[in-house]
């Protein structure tokens, strides 16, 4: 049976390494995957993620409380990303992202239509502002409570709440159209065509 | 379907919740009577479970080169912290345990009371007197002439000196 984050992060704290390997294996596929959502770049992302947990590597003893150990990891991630977003807005982009590789063993249609899913997802996360961005990928991809989202972005409880509320309508904004759409205007009668008519005498 | 928003914005709210599975079990109901009457709120609930549906599916998986280079890194830190001077344990004892321990307050306040003391303490200078040149005089019968006090001026009549040989 596997140990516990707590046991492996106190061990973790007292320096043991495979404890460290044990966590990085744990929790590298959350911290990735909301780097690449947050960046919309996963070249960054794995750049991100490597600093994100050497970081954590480097500074374990300013990891006080082992309850906290995911909120401190992302609060990491999401310092990189901030500071990198910052960098980026100074900075004119190279070259698009690589788009993701199909999966094996699915369907053509199915890579297909995940493709065109995680363009959407994508697109509309594109639309939305880091702050609001952030809260619905902590929530949406990594399934954080509000209160922890609370810890990651160091607000209150009731400010997720309200990022999250205006994020979403957003959100409905973009797709709601996309799911719902207007039926098209009903075809009208051809009108028969309008001839001179001519007098007869 | 319409695309406008609901006006009870508590309503949404308690939607939001419950997505996030947030909402207290006893306000269901409430949430479930306003659903089945707002058309408004159904739409933005099949939105945000549309959008949740396509986030969860799709693969985000951490290519392996990341697995390499994060150890090599870490590979790199480790070296480096060997090869970094352990500057504490370089420190003398009192100095170290000076940097550790006490703070530039308290050391300010040491410094400063021991000035005090030291003046307190220190002999008081006697009235300062112009220095007057001692005049010794001698006669030299015989050898080198030693010199040791710069106050004093050795005077030997040369005649004395000149029988005495």
């Amino acid at each position: 049976m596997p140990p516990d984050d707590p046991a492996l992060i106190d061990a973790f704290r007292n320096g043991d390494e495979y404890a460290f390997v044990a966590l990085y294996d744990r929790y590298k596929g959350a911290v990735y995957g909301y780097c690449a959502k947050m960046l919309l770049d996963r070249t960054a992302a794995e750049d991100l993620l490597q600093e994100t947990f050497a970081r954590a590597y480097e500074h374990r003893d300013r990891l006080l409380n082992t309850t906290s150990f995911k909120a401190w990891l992302f609060t990491i991630a999401r310092n990189q990303c901030l500071n990198a977003l910052r960098k980026r807005g100074r900075e004119v982009p190279f070259a698009p992202h690589a788009p993701e590789p199909p999966s094996p063993g699915a369907t053509p249609f199915g890579n297909l239509l995940k493709s065109e899913q995680a363009d959407l997802v994508s697109r509309t996360l594109e639309m939305l502002s880091p702050s609001y961005r952030e809260v619905v990928v902590l929530r949406e991809y990594q399934n954080l409570s509000y209160d922890e989202i609370a810890a990651v972005t160091k607000t209150t409880v009731s400010s997720v709440k309200s990022r999250l509320f205006k994020a979403r309508r957003q959100i409905g904004q973009i797709l709601r159209p996309r799911l719902h759409p207007d039926p098209p205007p009903p075809a009208r009668e051809p009108r028969p065509a309008v001839t001179a008519s001519t007098p007869t005498s | 379907m319409t695309d406008a928003f609901c006006t009870d914005e508590a309503a949404e709210m308690r939607l939001n919740e419950y997505v996030d599975g947030e909402l207290d079990h006893g306000a269901e109901p409430e949430l479930f009577a306003h659903l089945a009457a707002c058309a408004d709120c159904r739409a933005q609930f099949d939105a945000l479970l549309a959008f949740r549906l396509a986030a969860r599916q799709e693969p985000l998986a951490v290519p392996a080169s990341a697995d390499a280079a994060l150890f090599a890194r870490l590979d790199d830190l480790r070296r480096a912290g060997r090869r970094a001077p352990d500057r504490r344990a370089e420190r003398g004892p009192l100095g170290g345990a000076l940097r550790r321990r006490v703070s530039v307050g308290a050391m300010l306040a040491v410094a400063g009371l021991a000035v005090v003391i030291g003046t307190v303490l220190a002999p008081r200078p006697a009235a300062t007197e112009a220095p007057r040149d001692r005049v010794v005089e001698t006669v030299l019968p015989d050898g080198m002439l030693y010199v040791i006090d710069p106050g004093v001026t050795i005077e030997a009549p040369r005649a004395e000196r000149a029988a005495g040989r």
